[in-house]
């Protein structure tokens, strides 16, 4: 079979390496080019996924052929070029090929997305085995932990099989008192070394289950989760872990500020939705430290929880496959958890993985380390590769400030052969990239994203790159609230810098444009990439705009069936729910229930399995709903709560029907609106402080005097 | 207990992602609620939510006690809108209604009330349950003959089963 694939593969190598290094003139390059990219808009009307590897080939020629050009043709060198051209030119041709490999890695990794199904388990659950749940946490508040307790507590497997425990690195009484009062258990120890690597590797000594689950301290399970991973590891006694998506039902900061929720795929959409899926056909899918359930027997072997890096999760995952281990990954969300609320916070959280990745590429590099496939080798080495892109990044934001403001030739090709080539090999990616992954990542959306955090995580990917030992373990905060509307300017000081510095770009090449330039096909050229950068940096600007969180509690839309009574005594009416949160609910009014404003009435949450009442206060009744606010809940009454609101099997399932296909010209648009909408408030906010320093010295001046 | 429809968020889950080979196992404490339903009440989850103003006028509620209440299936926001003027009959004490809302369930009721849903008054001949023995009859016969008589029919587009049973 191999010898099979390596003949195909040198047979097809002669052809793409005719139509790769094949010189054309302008001319012939345009024809070229422009039936590549007709021959693409055939190949995406093709349905199933030979049509997708049809793109990705042609994708790939149309990549490798304008890189061959800009290495062997355009590089400035030889009379008429100095250093300063070759090192700019040199930079931009770093941050191509950084792409390139990124793109040829990514359509590896996602070649054959894996669907896998849950296995199923034995008929007698007196076969199934043992499982310890963790659930560490550090300083979150109790509130935010509670419904992971108690949804861990109501995980459907035999009662004498499971044991749920909360990790306290907190070492706190009330969790003490909580656990006591719920039926887990609370472990501590006694000093917090090596974080959370450190405190599951103290629990693994002190249990005994066969398989231990993890769950981030605000991750949520639903009942079912279980039930649906744990027969893969019971059918496969290789799989050393089988891990869920990481589902988030609050809205991150890009999608609160821009008000994308729901409505455009977030950042981490494109990782769970298909790019674990596409390892798990390479046998690569690994840890994400929460959500996933792990073999006891696979992390002994390796000595526990990696404790070497600050992601100590991929890193774990990275040493089970080295032993031989295998992996599966198991897309359906099982578990939901709040995103980080604010955009320094998130920031922050990317900074954490960025080194930690970097970390392991130094100490683990995965080309060199022994035991590995091929196809894990790639797919590790690209989800390390990635959070590289700060560099790339801004180079592809500066570079045509080095022709339009410091007259350097990056490119030795006139404007409209430097379009011929790239053109076709921009929009095949463009098409390819919506092709595979438009269900998770709408087009032109990842410059944002990597916008917003490209000068953030530069410094310590290469810190860590060079002494993977420097920096330290930094918890992520969630359960926050942004109490106000304000351009968050601190972390908004690398996009108004490179956005000023574009819009100066962009004033002067106009200017030279207007007063006759030698070439401007170039020029036009540049002005147009300016501007594409001013948009990009715009949506960065817009994200760091901070809209107002509306409320403490995240409230999530979802219709269940309930019923609303005045009291014990009076009968019941069965109504729907309109939304739910952890502090109060909305339901459809039913006929003939009347109610006002104050009043003390009871709720109750899918009849059909509970027949715990809630006391709830009325907060506002009319135009056909109810809303009402939860007075203090007992246990039994959260419980309830818990299973209606993220307990159920199917809680999350449906969470991206709302979300439109992608269709890369309105993406385009709709990220040129925020980036007109990024940079007009920005200048509102630049001008206001502006003046308003300008108003503070003038006020100074005169008070002396 | 009422008769209401099950509610099942394993079964939607199995469904929806085509799990069948899942055979699901119930080891949590859930116990059905028993209810005493308010009388002449109908279920709100019969008007469904997503729809801000429906295009008809509501019927009428039923007697609650004949009622079998569709538990509503659990449904992603998508289909729930953001509070909509639900079209039923307000209480009462519930007054905080706009001025065109208003109006336009006034509207709504008055057109509700002249509009006449359609009835189709079908003369048809009593049903009989069809055997299989006239078939199989008509399918021993040669092609041949049945072309044949189809010939020999006044409106060749009109075949009488009663002269092909013959």
């Amino acid at each position: 079979m191999r010898l099979t694939i390596l003949l195909v593969l040198l047979l097809l190598s002669v052809p793409f390496y005719a139509l790769v290094t094949a010189p054309l003139t302008l001319g012939w390059q345009a024809v070229t080019g422009t039936l590549m990219v007709i021959s693409a808009f055939g190949l995406k009307r093709m349905r199933g996924h030979r049509g997708a590897l049809a793109m990705m080939a042609l994708s790939l020629i149309a990549s490798t052929r304008y890189l061959y050009w800009r290495i062997t043709e355009t590089l400035p060198i030889g009379p008429g070029f100095d250093a300063w051209d070759l090192f700019l030119s040199s930079g931009l041709l770093f941050a191509e090929l950084y792409a390139f490999t990124i793109l040829l890695f990514g359509f590896v990794q996602t070649a054959w997305p894996l669907g896998r199904k849950p296995a199923p388990l034995p008929e007698d659950p007196a076969l199934w085995p043992t499982v310890d749940v963790f659930i560490p946490s550090y300083n979150e508040p109790l509130s935010v932990v509670r419904p992971t307790v108690l949804a861990a507590l109501a995980l459907d497997w035999p009662r004498d099989k499971i044991k749920v425990y909360v990790l306290d690195d907190g070492r706190r009484d009330e969790f003490k008192a909580f656990c006591e009062e719920v039926g887990a258990t609370h472990l501590i120890r006694p000093d917090n070394k090596h974080a959370k690597a450190g405190n599951i590797n103290r629990a693994l000594k002190v249990t005994q289950g066969e398989y231990i689950a993890i769950f981030d301290c605000d991750h949520i399970p639903t009942r079912s989760f279980l039930q649906l991973t744990m027969g893969t590891m019971v059918t496969d006694p290789k799989v050393s872990l089988v891990q869920t998506p990481h589902h988030f039902f609050s809205p991150d900061p890009f999608e609160r500020n821009l008000r994308t929720f729901r409505k455009v795929p977030n950042e981490g959409e494109l990782f769970y939705g298909l790019i674990q899926d596409g390892n798990d056909f390479w046998d690569a899918s690994f840890f994400c430290g929460s959500c996933a359930v792990l073999r006891r027997t696979a992390l002994e072997e390796i000595g526990g929880i990696a404790t070497e890096t600050v992601t100590e999760d991929a890193h774990t995952s990275l040493r089970m496959h080295s032993r031989g281990w295998k992996s599966a990954y198991i897309n359906i969300p099982q578990a939901a958890g709040l995103a980080t609320e604010s955009l320094s916070a998130h920031v922050g959280q990317r900074i954490r993985w960025a080194r930690g990745m970097a970390q392991i590429f130094r100490v683990d590099n995965p080309f060199l380390k022994p035991g590995l496939k091929l196809g894990q080798r790639f797919c590790y080495a690209n989800a390390m590769m990635h959070f590289f892109y700060g560099l790339p990044r801004i180079i592809f934001l500066t570079s045509p400030l080095g022709y339009l403001l410091l007259g350097a030739e990056i490119i030795k090709a006139q404007g409209l052969m430097v379009l011929a080539y790239a053109a076709p090999h921009v929009i095949l990616a463009t098409m390819t990239n919506s092709r595979l992954q438009g269900a998770f990542r709408h087009s032109f959306w990842s410059e944002v994203y990597e916008t917003v955090l490209a000068t953030f995580i530069l410094g310590p990917t290469m810190l860590a790159f060079i002494n993977p030992k420097l920096g330290k373990f930094n918890v992520t905060a969630k359960g926050g609230v942004v109490d106000r509307d304000y351009f968050d300017k601190d972390i908004a000081k690398p996009y108004y810098y490179l956005f000023l510095l574009n819009a100066l770009g962009l004033v002067v090449g106009i200017i030279r444009l207007a007063g006759g330039e030698a070439h401007p096909d170039t020029l036009l050229l540049n002005l147009g990439w300016t501007i594409y950068n001013l948009v990009i940096i715009g949506g960065a600007l817009a994200v760091a705009s901070e809209k107002k969180q509306v409320r403490t509690a995240v409230r999530v839309r979802t219709r269940i069936p309930g019923a609303i009574r005045l009291g014990p005594e009076h009968p019941a009416h069965l109504t729907p729910t309109v939304d739910l949160s952890y502090t109060g609910a909305q339901l459809l009014l039913p006929e003939g229930f009347v109610t006002a404003v104050g009043d003390r009435v009871e709720i109750l949450l899918i009849p059909d399995r509970s027949d715990v009442w809630i006391p709830v206060t009325v907060r506002r009744s009319g135009h056909g709903v109810v809303a009402v606010q939860f007075e203090t809940l007992g246990i039994a009454e959260e419980n309830a709560l818990i299973y209606a609101l993220f307990g159920r099997a199917d809680a999350w399932i449906r969470w991206r029907e709302t979300q439109a296909p992608d269709r890369p010209l309105h993406a385009l648009a709709l990220v040129g609106r925020y980036g007109v909408i990024g940079a007009y408030e920005f200048w509102r906010w630049f001008t206001g402080d502006l003046l308003e320093r300008l108003h503070a010295r003038i006020t100074r001046r005169k008070v002396p005097g | 207990m009422t008769d209401k429809k099950d509610f099942d968020d394993v079964s939607q889950l199995v469904d929806r992602l085509q799990l069948d080979g899942l055979k699901y196992r119930e080891f949590g404490d859930h116990r059905p609620a028993k209810l005493k339903l308010a009388g002449g009440t109908a279920p709100a989850s019969a008007a469904p939510a997503s729809i801000p103003v429906p295009a008809l006028p509501v019927p009428a509620a039923k007697p609650a006690v004949t009622v079998t209440p569709a538990t509503a299936p659990t449904e992603m926001p998508r289909t729930i809108a953001a509070p909509a003027p639900a079209p039923l009959p307000e209480p009462a004490r519930t007054v905080e209604q706009p001025l065109s809302f208003t109006f336009e369930r006034l509207r709504r009721q008055v057109i509700g009330s002249r509009v006449q849903a359609p009835v189709l008054q079908l003369q048809l001949a009593p049903r009989k349950a069809s055997g299989s023995e006239p078939q199989d009859s008509v399918m021993q016969k040669p092609v041949s003959s049945l072309f044949a008589q189809i010939g020999q029919d006044a409106s060749p587009a009109v075949i009488d089963p009663q002269r092909l049973k013959r």
